[in-house]
């Protein structure tokens, strides 16, 4: 069996008489046929997708990223090529032509085997590849303006071809018209090739990089800059503030961890959640805060706040919860102001054994012992004072830790 | 771009009601709009972290409320998760059109950010004193307790130049065919008749809506599936316009009743297709209302036109 070459202009057919003149349509005639298609089919489509345009909206609607969306999508497209696919074969096995056509003067038919009516199959698979069409940014239909027969690829593989009933019909185009949209429809392929590669790989990398990567869907609402995704309540909140205050995470991420802390977990770490909102909030609302925070003026959490506002007033730090990391780690700084270094540095080994703090105090830590030998240096050893000797132990530890010969 | 249009419309003093619809829509949208200054659209409850706060609130609000009327809110909120931030923008959106909610919003207890929730509360006030001293809003029709007037006014007013004008080209060219076909008392009655059933399928579609509806569509709507009914079996001019490219616009004789797939059945599939509760700015219910009119009385004026065949 021998299949014929779809990619050679047909210019003589060799079931059609030679002699006869074919009333080829018009482009502009087509182009109109073609909206009028569009006008008439694209409502009922439409129609039977309608319920699951819904859906998919609202997948969206709730998630930007949804699969499920995604695969709606897909459905819809489906449906929409089978339903365009069916509706035309429709119309061109019982009318001969798609409604646009219909009201243009035009007809479909089977060119170069003359047959009285178009078969089915031929219906089917000119319509499909049609449809198919639209898949390539619908460039193949440029050959209806440079084919000397107005044959798109559609037409050539399904055996047909577009006449006019009018008494006017097309002469067809000229040679140079035709070299110059063949030369402009090769143009836009190798462009969409260009663009389908580069798309290509920009995807790929963006999947070899994770933007694809399923989020963690038991905490979407917290701030990423915290890493410990096992804290949580009261624990993740103080972690969060102590991150703050050593200037590891914004003060966005800190306001995000108050919002979810007050929207979704109002009853253990309120009192908390009110400070970090009085310290990421603006001036004209952090007054309100701290009014909030201090609503019970003997809680731990407001003497923290007053410790904050009035910038290190010791005896409010006193009254704060010793349990909390915040506290401790004003109090490590506290220390460190008042050049008790070892008890700083006791504090601070005290928290880094949380992991989610280790390597933020990290620069503290060695602040401290740095702190702490330029002291030792300038006042030496002399008898026996108790702190030195925890001190010579602290810088011992460091050089240890460190590899400090 | 495909519209019908039936009668010549240079011909404009033909048609002297049509072009007194035309002229009274373009003078209620000049007085709704003369030295309009809202500050509406600025409130923070619209922008991103009130529709938040907002949603947050109303999340609280939706779980307070008997099963029954749960029930008969849209299917989506039910997926809602409460600690999902785009997730609440979105049903903070759904909360401002909730006309039950934001008619005692600030009555109720909300846990939270106490800071925050005293302020919303604040601005919540404000901002429906406002939304309800708009014009627009007093002559558009909506759930809330208006007088009978607002039935006719929102026929005639419109939300902004594009809705104006793109009511009034389709106004100013079925409304000649109407005109021409069945006199101005016909053409009247369709629009006010039509206007009434449109302001009544909005009403069904959003019962408890605070977003008040205007504009002519649905008269419009009553005036294409009347010409429609009352023409059917004619051919009638249709204008397009694909491009400025010669041979891709001008006129096509086309069936009357292709105005059934082209603008009926469009606001069906669109109705069908929008998420409950939260439309595109469009009222399709309202344009079905007013297209099952305007087909009914289509239907009548065909009957009625139609000459009696008596034997000779």
């Amino acid at each position: 069996m021998v299949f014929p070459d779809l990619s050679a202009p047909a210019g003589k057919p060799q079931n059609i008489d030679s002699t006869a003149i074919i009333p080829i349509a018009s482009v502009a005639d087509r182009f109109v046929a073609l909206v009028l298609d569009f006008l008439i089919l694209s409502p009922m489509i439409s129609l039977f997708i309608a319920s699951l345009v819904r859906k998919t909206k609202t997948y969206f609607l709730l998630n930007t990223m949804s699969q499920e969306g995604i695969i709606a999508i897909f459905l819809v497209i489906a449906v929409v090529v089978f339903l365009a696919t069916m509706l035309q074969a429709f119309f061109l096995y019982f009318w001969q032509a798609t409604p646009g056509q219909l009201f243009l003067q035009m007809r479909v038919i089977s060119y170069p085997h003359k047959q009285a009516r178009l078969t089915l199959n031929q219906c089917f698979l000119r319509s499909f590849l049609w449809c198919s069409g639209f898949v390539l940014l619908a460039i193949p239909y440029l050959e209806v303006a440079s084919h000397p027969l107005r044959r798109a690829f559609h037409e050539r593989a399904s055996d047909t071809l577009v006449i006019t009933l009018k008494r006017n019909y097309d002469d067809g185009p000229l040679p140079l018209e035709s070299r110059f949209i063949s030369s402009w429809m090769r143009m836009s392929f190798l462009f969409l090739l260009l663009f389908g590669v580069i798309g290509f790989f920009k995807t790929y990398h963006s999947l070899a990089v994770g933007v694809y990567r399923e989020k963690d869907p038991q905490a979407p609402f917290a701030c990423k800059e915290i890493q410990e995704s096992e804290l949580s309540g009261v624990s993740r909140l103080d972690a969060a503030l102590s991150l703050f205050l050593v200037n590891e995470i914004s003060a966005e991420c800190l306001d995000k961890e108050a919002e979810a802390s007050l929207w979704g977990d109002p009853v253990n770490s309120q009192g908390l959640a009110y400070l970090a909102k009085f310290l990421t909030s603006e001036s004209s609302e952090q007054e309100k805060y701290f009014e909030k925070v201090c609503e019970d003026g003997t809680s731990s959490v407001c003497a923290m706040a007053r410790y904050m506002r009035e910038e290190g007033a010791l005896e409010d730090l006193e009254l704060a919860d010793k349990q909390l990391w915040t506290t401790r780690l004003l109090l490590a700084d506290e220390k460190y102001n008042s050049q008790d270094y070892v008890g700083s540095l006791k504090l601070i080994e005290d928290l880094q054994k949380i992991s989610v703090l280790k390597s933020a105090l990290e620069r503290r830590y060695v602040r401290s012992v740095w702190a702490l030998n330029e002291t030792m240096q300038i006042q030496p050893k002399k008898g026996r004072v108790p702190a030195s000797v925890d001190g010579d132990s602290w810088i011992d530890s460091f050089k240890e830790k460190y590899e400090v010969p | 771009m495909i519209i019908p249009c039936p009668e010549d419309f240079r011909s404009y003093l033909r048609y002297p009601l049509t072009l007194t619809l035309v002229l009274l829509n373009v003078f209620i949208f000049i007085l709704i709009f003369s030295g309009m200054n809202s500050s509406i659209s600025s409130s923070s409850l619209l922008q991103g972290e009130g529709m938040t706060l907002t949603g947050r609130l109303y999340y609280q609000y939706l779980q307070g409320l008997p099963p029954e009327e749960l029930f008969e809110k849209p299917e989506w909120i039910h997926q809602v998760k409460s600690y999902n931030t785009e997730q609440m923008g979105v049903l903070g959106a759904y909360a401002l059109r909730d006309a039950r909610f934001m008619a005692q919003a600030e009555t109720f207890t909300y846990r939270g950010d106490e800071i925050q929730i005293s302020q919303w509360k604040d601005q919540l006030v404000q901002f429906r004193k406002k939304y309800q001293q708009q014009l627009l809003y007093r002559f558009g029709l909506s759930s809330a307790e208006k007088g009978p007037l607002a039935w006719i006014t929102y026929q005639f007013s419109h939300s902004n130049w594009i809705h104006l004008l793109s009511n009034l080209v389709f106004l100013a060219l079925i409304g000649m065919g109407v005109e021409a076909l069945a006199g101005s008392g016909v053409l009247l009655g369709l629009y006010i008749f039509g206007g009434l059933a449109g302001g009544l399928g909005f009403l069904f579609s959003d019962a408890h809506g605070t977003v008040p509806m205007v504009g002519a569509s649905a008269s419009i709507s009553a005036l294409l599936a009347f010409y429609c009914m009352a023409e059917m079996r004619r051919r009638v001019r249709f204008l397009y316009f694909v491009s400025p490219m010669p041979g891709q616009y001008g006129a096509i004789y086309l069936p009357t009743l292709l105005i059934v797939p082209l603008f009926l059945v469009v606001d069906l599939a669109s109705l069908w297709s929008t998420p409950e509760g939260l439309g595109g700015g469009v009222a399709y219910a309202a344009h079905l209302g007013g297209s099952l009119i305007g087909a009914l009385l289509g239907m009548v004026y065909r009957w009625k036109a139609t000459p009696a065949v008596t034997p000779s």
